[in-house]
Order: structure tokens, then C-alpha cells, then sequence
């Protein structure tokens, strides 16, 4: 396989757009990231367009040629991939692979949703379309609330409290605050938090991302074309060492333990070999906190924090700027916000920045980064490791 | 209670299996289950989805009915609190959704 480089990166804000369509937001981030890089529209050889339920909110199919269209792409292969939350991360695998895989020379990958156009009572019946409705729906079984079960079952056995599942709201939330691109950064107190609304207990309101409008988008290419463009670009190159792509159980029964996700376990350790590095070498990581929990267990499954260990480390600070490793520097789903389908290209976009050293949270001498996003029940997932070329 | 499993190699299967995921034989057979077994982890939902609105708050559970069969469940409404490793009893089903009671001390 071919090496594969980052030259271009483009995101809108995520948070509220309401009066802009689904396909100008991708747009807009596809155009952005398109200039940055300097490759001329005519080389591109494919997009792929992450997108989750554009069908159900927005009455919208065909999402990748549509986007392409608007753009003037030439006659290439447009495909949107679809796996829930992964689905970005998903579109960022596949156009590395076309790349790697010497089919093209360049392409896009782009993230897209729109949220908070429908009502609210669409939006989630669409969302819950991402759950085994054979085998869990008729519980009445939500996404807040299989991490609402995930939660106490990590209590149970590690002693997690909210204390310490409080620690990564504030750190999320605050990392917000100096995120230009993020919906909700806050600075929160650990009374506010365990104060707000139950949604589903151990689960409350501060433990749960927002609703979000968004996109993102990169350009990636081979090492040929990226040495041919090095001249002409104003940021470092940032190579992508791996993009792993794995499946795991879509329903609860399916899991071994709902206190660890298969998916993401196995993609970090593909991830790890292919990249040539270990856990020790990550800088900092994006992952997928779409409930608080949700970044304790991820930042186990992932290497990065000893089993068990998820919400001491966060209460200890060693998952801040600045401690053992940088968890969410962006603000994470929780304060940056969760466009479902964006979120993968989004953590993209913030790790590039980081490894570029332009990031409005930097990560001192970032040079390793990791992306982490995860679909359903933890049946699709990401993982990419990047590596900035100083 | 009864689940299903594959007629071939006995492999459990979901209610929602089209083939045996070991053999992919679509010969499936019922086989009984119990209907004791132990609370891996519950949560109580108080927003809930469509349709289960006037339910809520519920309980919803996963239940070990055996070493390889979890499912999911709800705790129905007259059910002591639920506490975890907790034994269980499923005592009917509502919609394709197993219904639990907490057994008594």
C-alpha cells in the first residue's frame, strides 16, 4: 500500500445552521479544504460523503454526487458510506484507501448532518434507527441509556464515581471554551453537573453531547503528489499512518462486557501495528465521547489508560493539555458538538491542526495523534493514528 | 420461556436470526430457558422514546439467563428496586420485551 498524506482540511462550525441546507455545509467544508490544499478539482479521483440519516431528517439520498456536483468534481466516484456516529470515520478510511491502494492520486473525504432542522421527537426516532430494534429496541432502550448501563456495571467494578465521571464533563467542556469551532464549551462545577437533569440514571443532562449541524472535510493524496505540492502549502505535511475500519457486536447481548467495545479494541491494536507505534507514542486523541462514560471506557479500549483507570486519570488531570495524554483537546462530542455524520472528519480536522501546531488548544510538540469514532452499539469503528512532518 | 437454536449445531440464536451465525443452517428449533437469572446492569430511562412515553421512568435491564445468554429486558412497574448481581425472574412479555421482576429477599 502507498503512503497517504493530509494537504487540505476545511470545517464549519458545529452547532446550529439553520438556514443552511445539508449539502451547502458540505460544501462550504469540501471548498475549504479543497483551496487549502492547491490540488486542482480535475485531479481529484473520488469523494466519499459520511452521512447518517440525511434520508429520514432531510429527505435528501445521493449525497455524495449532489456535493460533488455543486462543486464541479469531474465525472468520478461519489459514494456516501454510512455507520451511524462512524460514519465520517468511515468516509475517512475509505478515501485513504483509495489513495493507498494506487486507484487514485487524491481524494476527498467529507462528514455531513444536519440535526436540529428537524424536531426534536424525528431526530431521535431517527437516531434510534442506529440500534438491533430485533433484539434491544423493545425495551425501550435508548443510546444515553445503554451507556447509562455501561456506566454502573464500570462502578460496580472499578469503583468509577460521578466524581470522577464529572472530571471529564469539565475537562470536555472547558477544553470547549477555546475551540472557535465548538457548539458549548462551559466551565462547569461538579455541583452543576450532578445537578442537571436525569435522562437516564446514572446518565444527566451534562453527560450527553448536543444535538449538532456541521461539516468537515479533508483532501488526501498520494506521497508523490504531497511532495509536488510541499512547496506551495502553507502548513506541514501530516501523513496518515493508519486508518482501520472494524465491526463489533450491534446488539447488548452480543458483548462480552458492556464496559469495553470489541470494535474499538481491535482497531486500536491494528491501528498500533500498522502505524508502528504504541500507546505510549500518542500525543493526543480524539475520540468518540458521545456520553461522559463513554470517554472512560474508549480511553481504556484504546490503550491510552489502564483498565478501570478512565475516570482517575480524568480526575487526576492526566488527561488534560498538558497531562500523560491529550484526551479531547477539541472539547469532544460533548462540547464541540456530535453532527453525527461530521464527527469522524471533525476529529480529523483537530488532530491535523494539532499536529500542525495551529491549534487554539495546542498540545505542546504534538507529533502523534489519534482519531477514535464509534457507530451504534459499538457495531462500526474508526481508528486513525497521524504523524505531522515537522 | 423458550429461544431459539440452531436444529444443526445447537448454536443460541437471537429472535432476530435468519441464519445459524455458526453453520448459517436456517433450521432453528425452540429450547427452554430459565427464567431466573442474574442483573448484569439496569438503568432507569426518563426520556424515552416514541411510543414508550407513558411508560417512562422504566427500568430497563440485561439479564444472564445462562453463562451465554444475555438479553435485555425491562423491570415491570410492581418490581422491588433492582440492585447489581441481583436475581431476577422474568414474569411475561409486552411487545416483544421480556419483563423482569426483582426476586424477593
Amino acid at each position: 500500500m502507498r503512503d497517504v498524506y493530509i494537504v487540505g482540511i476545511g470545517s464549519t462550525t458545529f452547532g446550529r445552521h439553520a438556514d443552511e441546507s445539508i449539502e451547502s455545509l458540505a460544501v462550504g467544508a469540501v471548498v475549504d479544504a479543497l483551496i487549502e490544499s492547491t490540488v486542482d478539482r480535475g485531479d481529484i479521483g473520488a469523494l466519499y460523503l459520511g452521512n447518517f440519516i440525511s434520508g429520514p431528517l432531510n429527505g435528501k439520498e445521493v449525497l455524495a454526487g449532489i456535493v460533488a456536483d455543486r462543486i464541479g468534481l469531474p465525472n468520478v466516484p461519489c459514494t456516501k458510506v454510512e455507520g451511524a456516529c462512524a460514519s465520517g470515520g468511515i468516509a475517512f478510511r475509505h478515501a485513504c484507501m483509495a489513495v493507498a491502494s494506487g486507484e487514485v492520486n487524491a481524494a476527498i473525504a467529507v462528514g455531513v448532518e444536519t440535526m436540529t432542522h428537524a424536531p426534536t421527537k424525528q431526530t431521535t426516532a431517527a437516531l434510534n434507527c442506529a440500534m438491533d430494534n430485533e433484539n434491544d429496541g423493545p425495551s425501550g432502550l435508548t443510546f444515553p441509556g445503554l451507556f447509562g448501563l455501561a456506566w454502573r456495571m464500570h462502578a460496580d467494578r472499578f469503583g468509577t464515581t460521578r466524581e470522577h465521571v464529572s472530571a471529564v464533563v469539565r475537562k470536555n467542556k472547558g477544553n470547549g471554551l477555546h475551540n472557535p469551532l465548538a457548539q458549548m464549551g462551559a466551565e462547569l462545577s461538579d455541583a452543576t453537573i450532578a445537578d442537571s437533569l436525569p435522562i437516564c440514571d446514572p446518565i444527566q443532562l451534562y453527560d450527553c453531547c448536543p444535538t449538532s449541524d456541521g461539516a468537515a472535510a479533508v483532501v488526501v493524496v498520494s506521497k508523490a503528489v504531497a511532495e509536488k505540492l510541499s512547496a506551495t502549502l502553507k502548513h506541514p505535511l501530516v501523513q496518515v499512518l493508519a486508518a482501520v475500519q472494524t465491526r463489533g457486536s450491534p446488539s447488548i447481548g452480543g458483548h462480552a462486557d458492556l464496559i469495553s467495545f470489541d470494535a474499538t479494541v481491535v482497531a486500536a491494536q491494528r491501528a498500533y501495528e500498522l502505524a508502528g507505534v504504541s500507546a505510549q507514542d500518542i500525543d493526543l486523541v480524539e475520540l468518540h465521547d458521545c456520553f461522559s462514560i463513554a470517554e472512560v471506557i474508549d480511553s481504556e479500549d484504546l490503550g491510552l489508560v489502564p483498565r478501570g483507570q478512565g475516570g482517575y486519570w480524568a480526575h487526576e488531570g492526566r488527561t488534560a493539555v498538558g497531562g500523560d495524554v491529550a484526551i479531547n483537546a477539541s472539547g469532544g462530542l460533548l462540547a464541540k458538538g456530535h453532527p453525527v455524520g461530521a464527527t469522524g472528519l471533525g476529529q480529523v480536522f483537530e488532530v491535523v491542526s494539532q499536529l500542525r501546531h495551529t491549534h487554539p488548544n495546542q498540545v505542546q510538540n504534538a507529533r502523534i495523534g489519534m482519531t477514535h469514532n464509534l457507530g451504534g452499539a459499538g457495531v462500526a469503528c474508526t481508528v486513525s493514528i497521524l504523524r505531522g512532518v515537522q | 420461556m423458550t429461544m431459539q437454536r440452531c436444529t444443526n449445531c445447537k448454536t443460541t440464536l437471537t429472535a432476530a436470526a435468519v441464519v445459524c451465525v455458526n453453520c448459517l443452517s436456517r433450521e432453528f428449533e425452540n429450547f427452554d430457558v430459565p427464567t431466573e437469572g442474574h442483573l448484569v446492569s439496569w438503568t432507569t430511562i426518563r426520556r424515552a422514546p416514541a411510543g414508550y412515553s407513558a411508560t417512562a421512568p422504566y427500568n430497563v435491564v440485561v439479564v444472564d439467563l445462562a453463562p451465554s445468554i444475555r438479553v435485555t429486558g425491562r423491570l415491570a412497574p410492581e418490581s422491588p428496586p433492582p440492585s447489581m448481581g441481583g436475581l431476577v425472574h422474568q414474569v411475561g412479555e409486552e411487545n416483544g420485551c421480556r419483563l423482569f421482576v426483582v426476586a424477593g429477599i
